[in-house]
């Protein structure tokens, strides 16, 4: 039973990846587009968790606790904040430059978007 | 001086002067504001130089915060600077110097983001290649990337930066995180992210599809920033409507970074008897060859100068990813040659264009028709460049096809060589053709002319400078174009290309903490009489080429049917198509090395 609720988190992975995929890819709106990137984001933010967990460890704070102690892996958790910072970097360039488009072009249909192509 | 230093020096130092710019209200005094940018990249640059003199000695390796090995157990963050990586960075930072030097009088009122940006973006890539362990290298990929799709959305009220802005910054991104979803794959399997230490855990594991599915996503992370087919879409746009010096530098270097990261951990990460080295080849030499093809004629068939150029370095990616492809020393030591070459090409033609924009306001054959004489000599600055481009001896890209060719022939490839010049010699031809095309059309066809072709937004009334900025590309082509005439270059590569891209000398240098000196070469002959007559063939070709397709009759970007208008049509503009191409090709690499286990 462990085995297979030890394997759950990584189909959600996949689950949420493709998710993330399909929803930017036939996305209209690009406010819409920029939430499934989110969304594919959290796939990832989920492996890195499921990655650094360990059963029955504890919280990888020593400071009050011996350095010894059963502890889920720091690492990943120190990347997952990395990656939220990057995450939410790349979500403000991208949202300022849809309310860009939206000034410019009136609309946020990346079908009506055809100032570059070919 | 302390050499052990240098590596973080040189990511400190551009970083540094990004943050002194912002210093409230001194970027008001435009003259400081380039004077510390230009003094920062040229600090940079002496410093890579340094580091690249020390380490033909041994390479250095710095652990941040002192942080060394415990007991051969990695504890710390490691930087490490090897003839390759810092020589890699000794050529970026010379080329940003010129990119600033050029934005001095290019654009006078743009504040100081856009140099705080440039600072950012060079030493961000400085990080990325330097970097021991995925995680670093990761960290800096995305804040290079960061800098990239700002820069090219920097035109912010015109429609198309914006568009390709967003684009490239959605698609780029989606790759940095399918990079992560590898490393974490990487970590998972091997509990560390010092590259080092995982390709030694990963030489002693047994091979499994988990560590297949990892491999594939970092490869195709890293493909997706180099712009291999088909992930290449927004990279063309993204550099048709950046500035002009960072459209050069996007070109120039910020492609090949990706592709430098699969060198490293393609050579590096791979090389244990976990997976089909002959599928890597197999996959690189097929997406290479695609690349440049695709490059190639996409590149003949534009009137834009930018946009013909972004196709253009599209395709030399492609070229040298057949190099990298290879695996073996000629290979990668062609693929060095002709990306040390074409970045001096490419970064020139994009400031001569960048010339164009300033001071005919457009870089549109239609509408630049009828210059005759007031273009003075850019049109033959763009000349040489082409053939340069097409492979002329003694340029850089000639001495890396010799290079790639003695590659491909070892491993039984030799015919794709001539695919190679091919595509190449059509590179040149787009450009001859464009300035065979300004030079003897009489009239202006503005019927012609897309709407991507201005810099409204950065446009000044000065049109002053014209002499100093067309300098900085003449003298890029004048280095540029006699690097194969000197053997300490080209050999010292090959030495380079020969020990660093080695895996257990890696693992043992920072596992260990040294390895053994790199041996003394032979010094190759570039000028045997076939190579000699496919360089000068290819060049002729390309003018030939650019004199036919510049006639109305025959003009490429006139077609409305067929394979060209299709593979014109792919390029759509529209990122759910890109993503969807995304998504096709990294499912299409991760199948493709699960099956070939």
């Amino acid at each position: 039973m462990s085995e297979i609720i030890d394997f759950l988190p990584y189909l959600v992975v996949v689950w949420l990846a493709i998710i993330g995929l399909y929803g930017m890819a036939t996305s209209r709106n690009l406010i819409h587009l920029i939430m499934c990137l989110c969304i594919f984001q959290s796939g990832i933010w989920i492996l890195l968790l499921t990655i650094g967990y360990r059963r029955g460890a504890t919280a990888p704070i020593f400071d009050d606790v011996s350095p010894e102690v059963f502890a889920a892996d720091p690492v990943m958790q120190a990347l997952s904040i990395t990656d939220i910072v990057v995450g939410s970097t790349i979500i403000a360039v991208l949202l300022a430059l849809a309310v860009q488009v939206h000034k410019r072009l009136g609309t946020l249909d990346p079908d009506k978007f055809n100032a570059i192509r070919k | 001086m302390m050499p052990e230093l240098l590596p973080g020096l040189i990511i400190l130092i551009p970083f540094l002067a990004a943050a002194f710019i912002r210093f409230p209200r001194l970027y008001e005094y435009r003259v400081l504001l380039d004077c510390i940018s230009i003094a920062a990249a040229a600090c940079m640059t002496v410093a890579a130089g340094i580091a690249c003199y020390y380490s033909t000695e041994a390479p250095i390796v710095h652990w941040v915060g002192g942080w060394e090995p415990q007991e051969g157990v990695v504890v710390g963050i490691s930087l490490i600077a090897d003839t390759v990586s810092a020589g890699f960075i000794f050529l970026t930072s010379l080329l940003t110097t010129a990119a600033l030097l050029f934005m001095y009088k290019r654009y006078e009122t743009t504040g100081s983001f856009m140099h705080i940006l440039t600072l950012v973006f060079v030493g961000s890539f400085a990080g990325f290649i330097l970097a021991g362990d995925l995680i670093t290298m990761f960290v800096f990929l995305e804040l290079m990337g960061i800098c990239s799709y700002i820069l090219t959305a920097f035109k912010v009220e015109d429609e198309a930066p914006i568009q390709a802005g967003f684009n490239i910054a959605v698609i780029a991104t989606v790759g940095a995180f399918i990079f992560l979803l590898g490393v974490t794959l990487i970590y998972g399997l091997t509990d560390t992210p010092n590259i080092a230490e995982a390709a030694h855990r990963l030489s002693e594991a047994p091979s499994t599809p988990a560590i297949a599915v990892a491999l594939a996503l970092m490869i195709s992370g890293l493909a997706i920033k180099s712009s291999l087919f088909p992930f290449h879409f927004a990279h063309a746009d993204s550099h048709s409507v950046a500035p002009a010096p960072h459209a050069g530098l996007f070109g120039a270097i910020l492609m090949q970074a990706g592709l430098y990261g699969i060198a490293r951990l393609g050579s590096i990460l791979l090389d244990a008897p976990i997976i089909n080295m002959e599928a890597f080849q197999q996959l690189l030499i097929t997406a290479g060859v695609l690349t440049a093809l695709v490059g190639a004629f996409m590149s003949i068939a534009q009137n834009h100068l930018k946009r013909l150029l972004a196709f253009s370095s599209v395709a030399h990616i492609g070229i040298a990813a057949i190099g990298v492809g290879i695996l073996n020393t000629e290979g990668l030591a062609g693929a060095g040659l002709y990306i040390t070459g074409h970045a001096a090409m490419k970064m020139s033609l994009f400031l001569a264009a960048g010339v164009f924009l300033h001071r005919f306001s457009s870089v549109h054959a239609g509408k630049l028709a009828g210059l005759g004489k007031k273009a003075s000599v850019l049109p033959w600055i763009l000349i040489t460049g082409a053939l340069a481009l097409a492979g002329v001896p003694p340029s850089g890209l000639y001495g890396g096809k010799v290079l790639i060719e003695l590659g491909l022939n070892e491993i039984g490839l030799g015919w794709l060589i001539y695919l190679i010049y091919l595509s190449a010699a059509l590179t040149g031809a787009a450009v001859i053709r464009f300035a065979i095309r300004i030079m003897r059309d009489k009239e202006p066809d503005m019927k012609e002319e897309p709407v991507y072709v201005h810099e409204k937004s950065l446009e000044t009334n000065k049109k002053g400078g014209i002499i100093y900025m067309t300098s900085i590309p003449a003298a890029l082509l004048a280095a540029g174009i006699c690097i194969t005439l000197f053997p300490v270059l080209t050999s010292g590569i090959e030495r380079a290309v020969a020990s660093d891209f080695d895996s257990s000398q890696y693992v043992e240098l920072i596992l260990q903490g040294e390895r053994e000196t790199a041996g003394e070469i032979t010094a190759r002959e570039f000028w045997s009489l076939g190579d000699l007559t496919k360089g000068i063939a290819s060049a002729l070709f390309a003018v030939i080429a650019g004199g036919i397709l510049s006639i109305r009759r025959f003009d490429p970007s006139r077609v409305t049917a067929g394979p060209l208008e299709l593979l014109r049509n792919l390029h759509s503009g529209h990122v759910g198509d890109y993503l969807a191409w995304l998504t096709f090709g990294a499912a299409l690499i991760a199948t493709w090395f699960v099956w070939q286990l």
